[in-house]
This record gives C-alpha cells, structure tokens and sequence, in this order.
C-alpha cells in the first residue's frame, strides 16, 4: 500500500489512541477540581484508568428482566462515540477520514449513543432507570436544535457543516477568525456542553441521590465490562464536545503539514486545549449548584437565542475577515 | 415498449384476480391466495417502475375513447407515466407488496369475520393506488382518487361493530370529501384553462393562465391535497381513521395513501404549474413546520400505540412539506441545483417513510393483535414473546427517529443540507428563515427520538403489565417476513442511499430541470452527490463501514479477553425489593417532562381518583387511587367543532325554502338557470 492510504491511517489509529486515553483523564481531572474547591485531597489521577481496568476484567450480571437489548447496548453506544471520532480534526488539516461525514452527522451519532442506552434502561423494568431515562432523552431533545444552530452559526461563514472545513478556515485567518458573532456561538456550545455532557447545573454526574440523577440512573443496572464501556463511553463524549470545541473556537495549533514535529506540536496543543477547557467547565461547575430539572429549558432557550444572535450578528459585522 | 406496458397490466390483472379469489372463495386458503396474488401484482408493479426510472421506457395504455377524437377531450382516459409518476408507484409497490406479504398470516389469526372481503378491498385499494400514480389524464386521475378514498373509507369501518370506528369513518369519509373538491376545482381549472387533459399538455399551457388562476389552482391543491396527507390543520381525521382501521391496513393507509397527497401536491405545484411566486413556499414551509412540531408533540403524549404512530405521520409529512418548500423557494429564487436538493430530500423522505412507516405499522399490529389492546400502558416485555417483530420494530424506531445509519437520517441529513445552503444565497432573510426551519426539524426528530424509546420501551421491554400481555402470541412467520423486507429497506437506503438517490434522478429533472451530481459518477462508499458536480461532506457507506468495523473490533477485543462470566439476577433498582410490573414507568409517566414545560400548548386535564389515606399521616400520596391524563388535539374543538355546528345551524336556516310546493321549487330552478346564464355571459363575454 502507498504512502497516501497507509499515511491516514496511522494516523487515524494514533487519534484513536489518543481520545481513548484522553477521555478518562478528563473524567479524574474533574473530580480532582472539584475535591480541591472543597478542600479534599481528591482520587488519584489515574484512578479511572485503575477502575476501568477492574471493571474489564469482571463479569456481568445482567437482570432476568431484560433480555438482548441490554447486553449490545454498551457495545453499540460505545461504537457510536467511537465513529464519531474521525469527523472532528483533532491533530491535523484535513481530518485523515474527515469526509466521512460532517457535523450533523456527529449529532446523529451521539443521539444514536443516547438512544440505545435509554432504551436499555428501561429493559430491566427498574423505576431508577426509567426515569433516567425519560429525562435524558427529554434533555437530548431539546439540546438538539441548539447544536444545529450552533453549527449553522460556526459553518455559515465558512460555507460549511464539516468540523475540519471550519477549523481550517480558522487558522488560515488567523486571529481575524475571532469576532462577536464567534464568541456569541462559542458560548451557546459551552451551555450545549453542559447538557449533552450531563455536567453541572443540569445533571450531576458524582450524585449518589437516585432521584436527583439523570444519566448515572440509566447505568444503575449495569455490571463489570459493559459498566466500563459505559463510564468510558461518558469519558468519549466529554472528549469529543471537547475536541469540537476546541477545533471550532481556537482551531490554531492543528497541524497543516505533515511531519513528525508538527504532530508532536499538534498532539501537545490539542492536549493543553482539552485539559484546558474541561478545567474552565469544572470550575464553572464548582461555582454552580444544580438546578432543579425543569429550568434545563431556560438553559437550552437561552442556547437557542446566543445561537440565534450569532447568526443575526454575522449580518451586522461580518463572521470574521 | 410492450414489456412495460406487459408489467403495469399483469400487476393490475393480479391485483383483479386476488379480488376475484377472496371474494369467491373466502376461506382460509382463498384469503391467503389473495394476498399473496396481492403481494405478487406490487412486485411486477415495482419493476415496471424501475425498469422506467433506469431506462425510461415508460407505458402508455389510451382506455376507451382516445379524447382528441371526441368531441369531449376532458373525459380522455389514458395511463401515461412519467419519471414521477414511476417513483411514487414503486413508493406504493414496495411497501404495499410488503404488507400485502405480512397481512397473509396476520389475518389467518386475528380478523376471522369477514376476511374475504378485507382481503379484496386490500387489492382494490391498491389497484387504486397504482391508477393514481400512472393516470395520465385529469378524469382517469379523479376517478382513481374517488375510489382510492372510497375503499380506504369501507377498509377503515371494516370492523364497524366499535361505534368509535364508524365515527372515525365518518369523520374520515366527509373530511375526504371536502377535499375532494379541491382536488377537483385545482385540476379542472387547469384542465379547463388549458384545454387539455393530459399531464404533459397542461404543464406546456399553465404559464399562459392568469396569476389569479394559477394561485385559485394552488390553493385548491394545497388543500385538497393537503388534506389527504395530513397537513395540520387538516389532519384531524387521520389520528382517528388511521387507528380505527385493521394494522396492515393503517400500514397501507399511513405508509402508502398519505403519500398520494405529497404525490399531488408535487404534481400541481411543480411539475404543472412550474413553481410560483415566494408566498407558495412560505405557506408549504410554514405548515410544514406547524405539522411537524403538532404532530410529534401530540404524538408524545399518545398512550394509544396506533395513535401515536398515526400522528408521527402528520409529523414526517410535515418534514416532506418543508423539503418541498425549500426546492420551491429556490426555484423561485433562481437556485434549481439547490432546489433539487431540497426536492431530493423530499423525495427521499417519503420513500424513507413509506418504508419505516408501515414496518412500524405492522410492528403494532403484532403488538396489538396478539395482547388485545392498543394500549401502551397494558402491554410490555414482548420482546421475549415475540423477538422477530421487536427487532423489526426497533428497526423502524431508528430510522424514524432519524439516527444512522438508517434511512430516516439520510433524508433529514439532506434537508439539513438544503436549510444549510441558504447561506449561498448570501440573503439574510432566507438565511435566517432557513435556519429557524433547520432549528424546528432538529427540534422535531429529537422528540421523535424520545418518543420512540418511549413508544418501544413501553411496548417491548421490562415485565408484561398484564396476563394478556405475559400470554402474546408469537406472530405469524408472514408477518414477520413482510417486516423483514422493510427493515432491509431501511439499512440498505440508509447504508447505499445513493441507490434511490439514482431513482430520484428523473423526477428531480422533471421537476426542476437539473438533478444532483451531475456528470459525475458516484458509488456506495463516496459522499453523497450533492447540486451541480459536488458532492456534500458524508459518505454514509463509509460511516456504516466504520460502525461496522469498531463494532468488530470490540467483539475480537472481548473473545480475546476471554468469554465474560454472565449471571442472570434479579433487577437490583438499587436495592428495592424486586420491582413489580406496577412500579415500572408508564407512558404517562415517560412524557410527563415534555407535558410539563409544553403545559400551555397541551393543556391537560388531569383525572384523580381519591379514597381515604391508607394510615393516618401517611399523607396525601396514599389517598390517590387512580390517576390519569386525559389531552386533547385542540384544533377538534376550537375549528371543527364551531364550524360543524354553523353549518348545521345555516343548513336549518336554509331548509326553511323547502315549502313542499311545486311552483316554489320550479321558481328556484328558473331563477337559478337565469343566474347561471348571466354568470357565463359575464365571465367569459358571451362565447362558452
């Protein structure tokens, strides 16, 4: 095989490793924020790494309630966040298998994720889990137009809905890329950030209250390696709202040319990026205390509205030079 | 060519014949013939419409008199198909032969009265249907659509024993009919405005008409048309007759004959008229938007399964209405390419919804036939029942919620796409428009998401909530074959979408003059062709190979860590005593988020029933003993209701002119043919 196939591929399997490994680390880096706002020590960093490592190891229990759906959903949500990695630019200009699908694709496959796991909730015939259920696909539904919004408002200008598309239009400008309507758009991804990730004020993802917990109750059934896809599935996530938000709003540091040293510079930028960012949405979370259930539409109306004025701002200043 | 026409007449002859077998022999094997006679006449049908959008060797079949030689060319009667005449017969052939196939076993079980005759309406209906789309000719094309209405009105009030279904008929069969007149002012003003009767005559003469004329013939259209495909508000007969008729007919009903809507509406306002001025697209927009959002969020609150289902059609024909007027608003704009891909969307989406429609439709019927009850809150845990029909229903559940890689996303995906290249108008207005529409759709498909979980888990999933439900019968081998197909359907366009992609190439030219990705060849694993020579960014080929592939990797992953020790055990629900089938959550309970912040929309009204406390002190939880939520389509009560009773009130007012006395009436007769001459000779200046 040429250069030109084998080359995208390496690096495909090295972005995987890399959103694999980078996924629980956000996770600990979390908690680790909030135990020390709350003048704990705090787990270990490596400690999910550990946990997730036991729980592969284990059997699984699975209820005589439920029946086949239950024991693929773990594995099919997992592939779900798995697929969508390709579609975010995580290290270089083009993403290596960035055609495969665009933006809205994305949103497909994470509601995919989100589908099967609530379905799967409710196949033990738990209340816990029905009721996470319920609530998690009520809060998907209505995260979903304002992750369309948001990626008409960040592809508009650049006459795009495909995530590399966009980030390279970023670093080509330079810092003209950053304009009111960007900053407009980036906030309202922050607030989606919080709901379709289950962070705080929305869901709590450390509660040990089942009636206050969203998607924590949709896994209460769950034993050993799927109960790890699952934790690592949340880790994905986090990783890939992440991923896009740092290849939508800061795109510079990504990798135009290929070359040993400039991956190495991208992997460390796009590093710093994700640790970075999840450490302003964890402080963000330690200043918040959680809402009750039904202001989440207040969150995702004003969502829609940042969205919605961002877009109405590009006619009024121009989205960047 | 003589083999199509050899193909379009044998699938007819079938269809006659299972008539004249179910009608003759109605035993249990006649029946059964029937269908598969039925089922067999759908498959030649869809060849025929393959054959003519790959090749385009269309059939043209002059019945009776040929119109130009007589003196009367409006009553001509000819079949002439054209390219979308073809993709709207291989729509009713595909998910009608399905069904047809399903329907073998299904009515062996559970309908034993009077089958013989549901199985010769089921082929007269869809002999009906395939008139509908090949009629060539205005007269043959409303006689075909009266009779479609008139067998789908006995089919609905087949089991007439439940007055609930005879008025569900009722209000279907005078809803229909209302319509009807639109359908037939539309047509004939334009048949009559052009002097011809034919399809391709009348599309060459409509330019000429009068703007007056032209928005009379799309507003008559939008109506009648609209009505039968289920346009809020118009749509008020369908959550009715849709659940009142047998499953594999509300599948026939709700996959296949609201299409014939969408299939008139296109025909009218695209191909005849040639597109219009900006205001038709907003109108389609905005009650494309309307019924999308009314349909899904009705359709939440359902605890009836066939309800539920049925309003999810008001919501995806919602969805084709905005892809049919976005490709109209680019039209008029001067933008055919995006027009096309606007158009490919809708296009696509009603096949889509053909497919994954009546799958679901069948799916509920097994559901229904087998429990006894179209009740949500009475079934549960068939999955274990019956596996074949939860995999087909969960299959359908999928591609209607528009996740990949089903065909439901496709469709969504290239609407998205079309909303999204409004920004290469470089108009604010269409921008803005657009995006708010794109906001509403994503709105839409992620409630269809949360009702479908809700919709299955409820049905298929946890302990049965009944004996009946814990007793189902597994369903027939047919019927799980029939839902086989159309699952196929649905991965296969939602894995290979550019196969009906290629379909929808000829109605698109015919209906905006270009088509997508022109001139450049496309295969399963490229992206998806897109307007003019590019291509759009997803290659849903690829995508599915790679699901596919991480999903192989994984498996490989956990055999090499070798086979997981599995225990069963009970539901842990932490650590409550096992949980009981009355602690599972209900469809009430599943939608109570949505009624609560949407409480103005639904007003609901709550019914409580209370006895005295348990234990004193326990509290007022303990003294409710029964509750229930009872919503209701507002659109009945604040439209339909006060104009049912105006018109009974004027129709009194008026009877007061029947005296009973002969020279009165003869007074009526000569006052009204004296008007009737003035009328002409005002209108058209004397020459008739």
């Amino acid at each position: 095989m040429s250069l030109r196939v084998v080359g995208p591929m390496v690096l495909l399997l090295l972005e995987y490793a890399f959103v694999l490994a980078v996924g629980p680390l956000l996770l600990s880096l979390g908690r680790r924020v909030k135990a020390r706002s709350q003048g704990r020590t705090g787990s270990p960093l490596l400690q999910p790494y550990r946990d997730l490592w036991k729980l592969l190891g284990k059997g699984a229990i699975y209820s005589d309630t439920s029946s086949w759906l239950t024991r693929w959903a773990p594995a099919v949500s997992f592939a779900a966040l798995l697929a969508a990695v390709p579609l975010i630019p995580w290290l270089v200009l083009p993403a290596p298998l960035g055609y495969v699908g665009d933006l809205i694709v994305l949103v497909g496959l994470l509601a995919l994720s989100r589908f099967i796991v609530a379905l799967a909730a409710l196949d033990a015939g738990s209340t816990f889990g029905g009721m996470g259920s319920s609530r998690d696909m009520w809060m998907g539904a209505l995260a979903e137009p304002v992750f369309l919004l948001v990626i008409f408002a960040f592809g508009g200008p650049a006459g795009s809905t495909q995530a590399d598309v966009i980030a390279a239009r970023g670093v080509a400008l330079g810092l003209g890329y950053l304009s009111p309507p960007l900053l407009l758009a980036v906030v309202a991804y922050v607030l989606l950030l919080l709901v379709e990730t289950g962070r705080l004020p929305v869901d709590n993802p450390a509660t040990h209250l089942e009636l206050t917990m969203v998607h924590e109750a949709q896994t209460l059934e769950y034993t050993g390696r799927d109960l790890a896809l699952l934790e690592w599935g949340q880790g994905l996530k986090l990783a890939l709202m992440l991923g896009l938000l740092a290849a939508l709003a800061v795109p510079w540091g990504l990798a135009t040319t290929w070359g040993l040293l400039f991956l190495l510079a991208a992997l460390a930028v796009t590093s710093l990026k994700l640790l970075g960012g999840h450490l302003f949405v964890s402080g963000l979370e330690t200043r918040l205390a959680k809402w009750r259930l039904f202001r989440v539409p207040d969150l995702t109306t004003l969502a829609v509205v940042l969205a919605f004025g961002s877009l109405a701002l590009t006619y009024v200043v121009g989205g960047g030079a | 060519m003589i083999l199509a026409e050899a193909l379009l007449l044998g699938g007819m002859v079938l269809f006659v014949g299972g008539m004249v077998v179910a009608w003759t022999r109605p035993t249990a094997g006649g029946v059964r013939g029937s269908f598969l006679l039925g089922s067999l006449g759908c498959a030649v049908a869809a060849i025929q419409a393959v054959e003519l959008l790959v090749t385009g060797t269309a059939p043209s079949l002059a019945i009776g008199f040929p119109g130009t030689t007589t003196g009367v060319p409006l009553l001509a009667l000819s079949i002439q198909e054209d390219p979308l005449s073809a993709f709207f017969l291989l729509v009713v052939a595909v998910s009608g032969g399905a069904v047809m196939l399903a329907s073998v076993g299904y009515v062996d079980r559970y309908v034993h009265e009077r089958r013989g005759r549901l199985a010769g309406l089921c082929n007269l209906f869809l002999l009906s249907l395939v008139l509908v789309c090949t009629a060539g000719t205005v007269f043959l094309f409303l006689v075909a659509w009266e009779g479609m209405t008139l067998v789908s009105f006995l089919l609905v009030v087949h089991e007439h024993h439940e007055p609930e279904n005879r008025q569900a008929g009722l209000r279907y069969v005078i809803m229909s009919h209302a319509a009807a007149t639109g359908v037939i002012a539309s047509l004939l003003l334009l048949a009559v405005g052009t002097g011809q009767a034919g399809w391709g005559g009348i599309a060459q003469g409509t330019a000429r008409l009068s703007p007056w004329v032209r928005d009379g013939a799309f507003l008559a259209a939008l109506g009648g048309f609209g009505t039968k495909a289920g346009m809020v508000p118009l749509h008020v007969w369908l959550p009715g007759a849709h659940p009142a008729a047998p499953s594999n007919v509300s599948a026939l009903m709700s996959g296949v004959m609201v299409k014939m809507g969408i299939f008139g509406l296109l025909r009218v306002v695209l191909d005849l008229l040639g597109g219009g001025p900006s205001w038709w697209a907003y109108a389609l927009l905005a009650l494309g938007a309307l019924s999308a959002l009314v349909g899904v969020l009705y359709a939440i609150v359902q605890h009836d399964l066939k309800r539920l289902l049925a309003f999810h059609s008001i919501e995806n024909i919602g969805i084709i209405l905005m892809g049919i007027g976005a490709g109209l608003l680019f039209l008029n704009l001067g933008y055919p390419a995006l027009a096309a891909l606007a158009l490919a969307a809708a296009l696509l989406h009603t096949w889509n919804h053909a497919l994954f429609k009546s799958l679901l439709f069948l799916g509920a019927g097994a559901a229904v036939g087998s429990t006894g009850t179209r009740d949500l809150e009475r079934m549960g845990g068939l999955i274990r029942r019956m596996p074949g029909v939860a995999l087909g229903f969960l299959v359908g559940s999928l591609a209607i919620s528009a996740l990949p890689p089903f065909n439901g996303f496709v469709s969504e995906w290239l609407l998205f796409q079309s909303f999204f290249a409004a920004f290469t108008t470089g108009s604010a207005g269409t921008e803005m428009t657009f995006s708010a529409l794109a906001a509403v759709l994503a709105l839409t498909s992620g409630l269809a998401a949360y009702c479908f979980v809700k919709a299955f888990g409820i049905t298929f999933l946890a302990r049965p909530r009944t004996p009946e439900a814990a007793k189902a019968a597994p369903a027939p081998r047919t019927l799980v074959a029939g839902m086989g197909i159309l699952a196929l359907f649905c991965l296969v366009l939602g894995v290979a979408p550019i196969l009906a992609l290629d379909l929808a190439g000829g109605p698109l030219r015919e209906l905006t003059g270009t088509t997508l990705g022109t001139g450049v060849p496309f295969s399963v694993f490229s992206s998806l062709p897109g307007p003019g020579s590019v291509s759009l960014p997803f290659a849903p080929g690829l995508l599915a190979l790679l699901l596919a592939g991480v999903l192989v990797v994984a498996w490989a992953f956990w055999r090499l860590r070798g086979a997981p020790q599995v225990a069963p055990g009970p539901t842990w629900d932490c650590g409550m005593d096992r949980p009981t089938p009355r602690m599972e959550y209900t469809a009430t309970g599943y939608a109570q988020p949505l009624t609560r912040i949407f409480r103005d929309f639904y007003r609901p009204r709550d019914h409580e029933e209370r006895r005295p406390a348990l234990q004193p002190g326990w509290g007022d939880l303990s003294r409710i003993k029964r509750w229930a939520r009872e919503i209701e389509d507002p659109v009945w009560r604040w439209f339909y209701l006060p104009l049912s009773q105006g018109t009974l009130h004027l129709a009194r007012r008026t009877s007061r002119l029947q005296s009973g006395r002969i020279h009165a009436y003869l007074a009526y007769m000569f006052t009204t043919l004296v008007l009737l001459l003035l009328l002409v000779r005002v209108v058209w200046g004397g020459t008739p």
